[in-house]
């Protein structure tokens, strides 16, 4: 213990030292945040997204058929069909999938039975029973960025709306033909009664009779089709019901905004940042001879890490909160977004800060083992940084990534703590959430350790 | 004072990974307890491979070594607590101030509390650091480093010290303060292993020597006897010329 906390004085004293070193790894992050947000906020985004959509279908009829068969043709989205709603809910309130469409059981037979009402003669087609309608319902992760939803719901609802009218026209235009049909088949009959007079017996006022008969056979003859166009309804509104919201448990989502998505970006890429002054600091050790000179003393392996190990941790951990800082009092004064809200779970929060950090520390760790000079290490370890938050979904979010890359993006350390950060900011997520990401992050770190303890250690 | 082997070597041989030909091609030696022992060589002869060896940086290929009676390959808190490693290059933290070098290097050795600021002080004392201990190391002239490089080897008072070269860049003045200091060191009984380039040195300060060339020792005994079994040879710089030729090396 003793030896360990002198090598922690050391670190901390080495560390504090190198004060322009030090002011980079706080000050660099800190203005991409601050730069990236304030670009972002007011950023027009394409809709040329790669979003996987959800859908289930217990309609399966025409309305729900057809918006199954548009989903899975339209290039903008991946569509997938679950048959479990509950399933489906959990896929998208846990942020598998990003949005969620359910066509209800019966939507085609209550659009079929609208349309028969319109097309009979008798029916009023002036107001609609919003309770006879079918409705559609849009759920979406609330992890996902506001534009995005939004872009995505209008998408939807298009297509829903569209699919909706021609479904409504095919039944209007059979059950017109059946209305005009029947009405026709009603006049044949009365106007087939034009020869009744010969029937009729002699009687006194017969000629009476017959004029007031023929005066009513004639008013019948003028009387004109009543045919109801579908004219009445200005859009699909009036057909389908579509009710669009957020996914998951409603109490504990938080209000999404721009800094809930850039805040835990930039968090990650901070914390990875430590990669070039650690990594410096264990070629150093290698350069100066004061690894072997350490493998001469009797110090274990895991104490000469540990030391470096604590104190990039407390420059993680001072990240983290100044990011939080910015997000909560720094960026609302210099922009329209409101203040982070931290009104999450903070021991989920902290432990996803702590397994965050030590996945940074085990790859600047592994970068600074595996190359010999800072020549090598700089480079490798910002630009593996840039990719691998990219991978993350820090610039750009995961969802919007195109399949192949969002597959491979899995295997990054940034995905893991971004994707935790976001459960916890957005989706009000806790440990029991978070816990796969969680594994993952610090798994990554101890088999970092172990490999650099076995590489850094072993005798040439 | 017991005349025990402190460092035992048999047929201990040396090779690279990649290299071609073995740095140490049978190394035997042994050095008791009390000794002042210079390993002589040009350079790439195989003296830094050997302390290396020796200190259980880098393992070998062949043979055995011993340290306390003990193999090295053990590279025990036992061992290593009881040797102390003054090598060629500084070997400390620039940004740490010399006397936090100190402590730092003390502390790795097991001394805490007062008899840490004691051997410290001591040791500021002796190699007349007072005025400099505060000074941040990267700040320091070359000799002041090479002080606190030897200093960070020997504070915690080990049975063997091993020397790679330690007046390696030194100025004359120096060189008398840290041969003075290894002299008065070794006459309490520890056991000094000594590499260097210079025969003057080695002479001068040790009580056996052992000239090494190409991996393998080409001799040894005590400097005077081989000086006097070389005919036309008076000093160690001649015999050692004599023996390893003037061609240049790595």
């Amino acid at each position: 213990m003793k030896k360990y906390a002198a090598i922690l004085k050391k670190e901390f004293l080495q560390i504090v030292r190198d004060l322009p070193g030090l002011i980079l790894l706080f000050l660099m992050p800190a203005a991409m945040l601050v730069i990236i947000t304030i670009t972002q906020e007011n950023q027009i985004i394409g809709t040329d997204s790669g979003m996987k959509i959800l859908l289930v279908n217990s309609d399966s009829a025409a309305l729900g058929n057809t918006i199954e068969e548009e989903l899975k043709t339209n290039d903008h989205f991946t569509c997938r069909v679950f048959e479990s709603e509950k399933e489906a809910q959990r896929a998208v309130s846990e942020g598998r999938y990003q949005i969620l469409l359910m066509v209800p059981q019966g939507a085609t037979a209550t659009i079929q039975q609208l349309a028969r009402e319109h097309a009979s003669d008798t029916a009023n087609t002036g107001n609609m029973d919003a309770g006879k309608l079918s409705g559609v319902t849009i759920l979406y992760d609330p992890a996902v960025m506001k534009i995005y939803t939004e872009m995505l719901v209008s998408s939807l609802q298009m297509i829903i709306e569209s699919t909706a009218i021609k479904v409504y026209m095919e039944s209007y235009t059979e059950a017109l033909k059946a209305s005009v049909s029947d009405q026709m088949d009603a006049y044949r009959q009365e106007l087939a009664m034009t020869d009744f007079e010969k029937e009729l017996p002699d009687f006194p006022g017969r000629q009476q009779v017959i004029s007031s008969i023929r005066s009513g056979i004639r008013n019948q003859a003028h009387k004109s089709l009543k045919i109801n166009l579908p004219g009445n309804y200005s859009g699909a509104e009036r057909l389908v019901t579509i009710r669009a919201g957020e996914a998951g448990d409603h109490t504990r989502l938080r209000r999404f905004n721009l800094l809930n998505n850039n805040v835990p970006a930039f968090i990650l890429f901070a914390m990875f940042f430590i990669v070039v002054p650690l990594a410096g600091s264990i070629i150093n050790e290698k350069l100066l001879g004061t690894k072997d000179r350490m493998m001469t003393l009797p110090v274990t392996r895991l104490a000469f890490f540990s030391g470096k190990i604590t104190v990039f941790l407390v420059v993680c951990l001072l990240q983290f909160i100044l990011m939080i800082g910015i997000g909560r009092y720094f960026l609302p004064l210099v922009s329209h977004l409101p203040p982070l809200s931290l009104d999450v779970n903070i021991l989920a929060l902290i432990v996803v800060a702590v397994a965050s950090s030590l996945a940074a520390i085990g790859f600047g760790l592994l970068i600074g083992t595996v190359t010999s000079t800072f020549g090598q290490a700089a480079p490798l370890g910002s630009v593996l940084v840039v990719i691998l938050a990219v991978l993350g979904g820090i610039f750009v979010p995961n969802y919007m990534m195109p399949d192949a890359i969002r597959t491979i993006s899995i295997i990054s350390p940034l995905h893991w703590g971004t994707d935790a950060f976001f459960s916890i900011f957005a989706r009000g997520a806790g440990i029991g959430t978070v816990w796969p990401q969680l594994l993952s992050l610090l798994g990554f770190f101890g088999i970092s350790l172990i490999v650099v303890v076995y590489v850094f250690t072993k005798r040439k | 004072m017991s005349h025990d082997p402190v460092i035992t070597t048999t047929n201990l041989k040396k090779r690279y990974k990649g290299s071609a030909e073995e740095a140490l091609k049978g190394i035997t030696l042994t050095i008791r307890q009390g000794e002042f022992f210079g390993i002589l060589g040009p350079n790439a002869a195989g003296k830094s491979t050997l302390i290396a060896i020796l200190c259980g940086i880098i393992p070998y290929s062949a043979g055995e070594a011993k340290l306390f009676g003990r193999n090295i390959s053990q590279n025990s808190d036992w061992l290593k607590s009881r040797f102390g490693l003054v090598p060629q290059e500084i070997a400390l933290y620039p940004s740490l101030t010399v006397i936090e070098n100190i402590l730092f290097f003390g502390q790795m050795h097991g001394l805490y509390g007062k008899k840490l600021k004691s051997k410290a002080n001591e040791s500021i004392k002796t190699f007349y650091l007072a005025e400099h201990k505060n000074k941040i190391l990267s700040k320091c002239s070359g000799g002041i480093k090479r002080r606190v490089n030897l200093i960070a080897g020997i504070i915690h008072e080990p049975s063997l010290v091993l020397l790679d070269e330690p007046t390696l860049g030194v100025d004359t003045q120096l060189r008398i303060l840290i041969f003075d200091y290894l002299k008065a060191l070794n006459k309490t009984g520890t056991t000094i292993l000594y590499t260097t380039h210079y025969m003057d040195e080695a002479e001068q300060l040790c009580s056996r020597v052992s000239i090494i060339d190409h991996g393998r020792i080409i001799t040894d005994g005590k400097p005077a006897e081989l000086i006097a079994a070389s005919p036309g040879c008076n000093d160690l710089g001649h015999l050692f010329l004599n023996l390893t030729g003037t061609e240049l090396r790595d």
